[in-house]
């Protein structure tokens, strides 16, 4: 593919005018890529490198604001077009214990706005699974309607099931024959669909659904 | 100690052109936000209009956000989250939207914020609603305009006659007589150190006439606070910090924001 220009973030645009982001592949954000599909949660669409086995190629959004602590604040809830999203988004980060998921988030503007999630690079923990809350609890505070919240959290743990550890198989056979990298497919799938760290979450998420 | 970072608006993202509209910063542990409006204009009108909305509420939101923590509106202390050091650096790594900060400068010395900002951002502009600056007492009596405070007198008189130590009328700004008295009263200390001297003073004389009248009336001795708000000038930080070592005064100096936790 022919590549005009790369700013000094790598971003490229092709013949096409189409842009895009090469990074380094990582499984971890192969694998959030499809947990995001499972969850029905708008990713950056992605596709292995068509030449360097080493990297893959992020369809880059154009126009978009990328969150933090500080610019979180200026989103409310009612002004998203599926807040329930930010819940499914929270149980995500605490399930595969993402530190700081809000600098994943893209805000896509419209007369209401919706989000984007970028993929993040999670690796397999050992340290006790321990849910808290983090900075996407302050968004999901805003969901007026907290039966939207209930029914986020019931298909989370529906949508998790082992139809999806079939899929994880799938994905990590592609990944190594993509990239020609090993990895231990077992460690990533058994942590991946982790029925314990799940039962915990869902308990945990219970109890925050009533206080909220 | 000084940290800041520059708040850009990159208009087109592969040509790389952005432009810097404001500037976010902690001088001693002030924090301080300020924008150039032409330019945010300016940079404004590259976005489409819903980008535009939710930029220019972001701005908005977080002049507020800032500004509120220097009125003392909020008990969040100045830098904790979200204005922490760390978290600004880490904020400067995430370049992938239209707004977007610098990386994060740090200075020894302390410097005027005014000057750092003509120096990265450009000249104040200042709108003419902008001049109208809302008092301190203005501030307090929004705050104190809840529920929790229903119980209490605001501008509670104290008649010279009826009160030992004061030889004229005073006025406490929020004051409750039950078993004891408790009493909120204000003092500026953005005024000059002549007028907080003067101020201090008067408050003393209203804290050892009160304590009189209670001992007398067989009340508690009651609970007196002297209520602050953040300023940027060192000064009288040093003098906010000096009477709040102070012992054995009568009194406490407390924030706005803590009144609530005092009631």
């Amino acid at each position: 593919m022919e590549v005009i220009t790369r700013n000094s973030e790598g971003v490229g645009i092709n013949g096409s005018l189409e842009t895009f982001l090469d990074i380094k592949a990582d499984p971890g954000k192969v694998f959030f890529a499809l947990f995001l599909k499972q969850l029905h949660l708008p990713g950056i669409n992605w596709a292995y490198h068509p030449t360097d086995r080493d990297m893959i190629r992020l369809e880059e959004p154009e126009e978009v604001i990328q969150l933090d602590e500080i610019k979180n604040m200026a989103i409310e809830a009612n002004e998203l077009v599926y807040p329930a999203q930010t819940y499914s988004y929270f149980l995500l980060t605490q399930y595969l214990q993402i530190e700081k998921p809000l600098s994943s988030l893209f805000l896509v503007p419209g007369r209401k706005s919706q989000f984007l999630f970028d993929l993040i690079d999670f690796q397999p923990k050992t340290e006790a699974f321990q849910p808290k809350r983090n900075g996407v609890i302050s968004l999901v505070k805003g969901i007026r309607n907290k039966k939207i919240i209930r029914e986020a959290h019931e298909s989370f743990f529906v949508l998790l099931d082992q139809k999806f550890g079939e899929r994880l198989n799938t994905a990590c056979l592609a990944w190594q024959s993509k990239t020609g990298q090993t990895i231990n497919k077992s460690r990533w799938l058994a942590y991946c669909v982790d029925k314990d760290r799940l039962k915990k979450l869902e308990k945990f998420s219970t109890d925050l659904i009533q206080e909220l | 100690m000084t940290f800041f970072t520059l708040l850009y608006i990159r208009t087109n993202r592969f040509s790389e052109e952005k432009i810097a509209v404001a500037i976010l910063a902690n001088i001693e542990g002030i924090p301080y936000f300020e924008k150039d409006e032409s330019k945010l204009n300016f940079a404004l009108k590259n976005l489409s209009p819903d980008m535009r909305k939710l930029v220019k509420k972001g701005i908005r939101l977080m002049d507020f956000d800032v500004n509120k923590i220097r009125r003392g509106e909020t008990s969040l202390s100045l830098f904790d989250p979200p204005y922490a050091k760390r978290m600004l650096k880490e904020i400067s790594q995430g370049k992938r939207g239209v707004l977007c900060y610098s990386e994060l400068y740090e200075l020894e010395k302390v410097i005027s914020f005014d000057k750092l900002f003509a120096k990265y951002i450009g000249t104040k502009s200042v709108s003419p609603s902008k001049t109208k600056t809302n008092t301190f007492k203005a501030r307090f009596k929004d705050y104190i305009d809840t529920q929790k405070f229903a119980q209490f007198a605001v501008n509670y008189k104290l008649k010279a006659n009826s009160y030992p130590f004061i030889y004229r009328d005073m006025t406490i700004d929020l004051c409750r007589k039950s078993n004891y008295f408790t009493v909120f009263h204000t003092v500026d200390f953005s005024k000059s150190i002549q007028t907080i001297q003067t101020h201090i003073s008067r408050f003393r004389l209203i804290v050892q006439s009160l304590q009189q009248v209670s001992q007398e009336e067989g009340l508690g001795t009651g609970r007196y606070y002297m209520v602050y708000e953040s300023t940027s000038a060192r000064e009288k930080m040093e003098l906010i910090k000096a009477i709040r070592a102070e012992k054995n005064m009568g009194y406490k100096i407390i924030r706005m924001t803590e009144m609530k936790d005092y009631v």
